[in-house]
């Protein structure tokens, strides 16, 4: 890990602590899903440091980061694999294509790339706002908490973090 | 505002029901009420269309809700794969520290 990648790393460690904290305390969903979008962004960008060069200036780094964990080399392949916590690299792969749509969601939420519409910061639409954060029901958010895969893949997401030095 | 009252065994019927018409893989809910604190509901599923993965990895995740409320509770889910499920029943992989199967309730599924 260079230190681009720790700097990077160090942050989404910080922001994975206070969503862990926001869930157990029960805060409302918006809340809850901008610190996940916040953890995955910047575990992403830390991954993405590998090379030395900034990434790209966007919000929309999760679904590429998915995608470039199933497509490492053959020689990275056995220490991903191991610290997701998955059994055989095939198993990874095909989980991360089944995710995959839910980390798309996941990321369109940033205000940024939310088009006017449903995410977890600010009232919308911006020049006559109808709705808050706080009281929306984000149909995201049903799917990570009352679907294995969304739970599962909120667990994932903090062991990727967790065990960052080992793959990143 | 009115309290309201918490009643374990009917939420966890309430989330078992929740989860199975938002989830098509699961395939059975269970309810763990032995050694679990009052205001905790601990439930396993067992779902197919989750990611078959390390045993090491067998956590629930906990959510707290309506913290400062009459029904303040914690909720804590474990899902496994039904091959995970038969080596907890052959007690080949053991559950979370102080999770037991004893009294565990099958939860009805319910109307989807």
């Amino acid at each position: 890990m260079n230190s681009y990648q720790e700097l990077w790393w160090r942050q989404a460690q910080s922001d994975q602590t206070v969503l862990v904290s926001l869930r157990r305390n029960g805060a409302a969903a918006c809340h809850q899903l901008h610190y996940l979008q916040m953890v995955t962004e910047k575990l992403a960008k830390a991954y993405f440091w590998e090379s030395g060069n900034p990434p790209r200036r966007t919000h929309a780094v999760l679904v590429q980061f998915l995608r470039s964990l199933g497509g490492v080399p053959q020689s990275q392949r056995q220490r991903i694999t191991d610290a997701l916590g998955f059994g055989r690299f095939a198993d990874l792969q095909n989980w991360l294509r089944e995710v995959l749509p839910l980390a798309y969601e996941l990321q369109k939420l940033a205000p940024n790339l939310a088009q006017d519409g449903p995410n977890p910061e600010y009232p919308w639409p911006q020049v006559a706002p109808q709705f808050a954060p706080v009281s929306f029901e984000f149909d995201l958010w049903t799917k990570l908490t009352n679907s294995g895969r969304g739970r599962q893949l909120m667990q994932v997401i903090r062991r990727a973090v967790d065990r960052f030095p080992s793959y990143g | 505002m009115q309290a309201t009252k918490f009643n374990r065994d009917s939420m966890a019927s309430w989330y078992a029901r929740q989860h199975i018409k938002t989830d098509p893989g699961i395939r059975s809910v269970f309810y763990l009420p032995t050694n679990a604190p009052d205001r905790e509901i601990r439930l396993i599923e067992i779902n197919e269309l989750v990611g078959d993965r390390s045993d090491d990895t067998l956590e629930p995740i906990d959510f707290g809700v309506d913290r400062g409320m009459a029904s303040e509770h914690t909720l804590l889910v474990l899902d496994v794969t039904p091959s995970q499920w038969d080596r907890i029943q052959q007690l080949l992989l053991p559950l979370p520290p102080s999770w037991s199967l004893e009294h565990a309730k099958r939860l009805p599924r319910g109307k989807k």
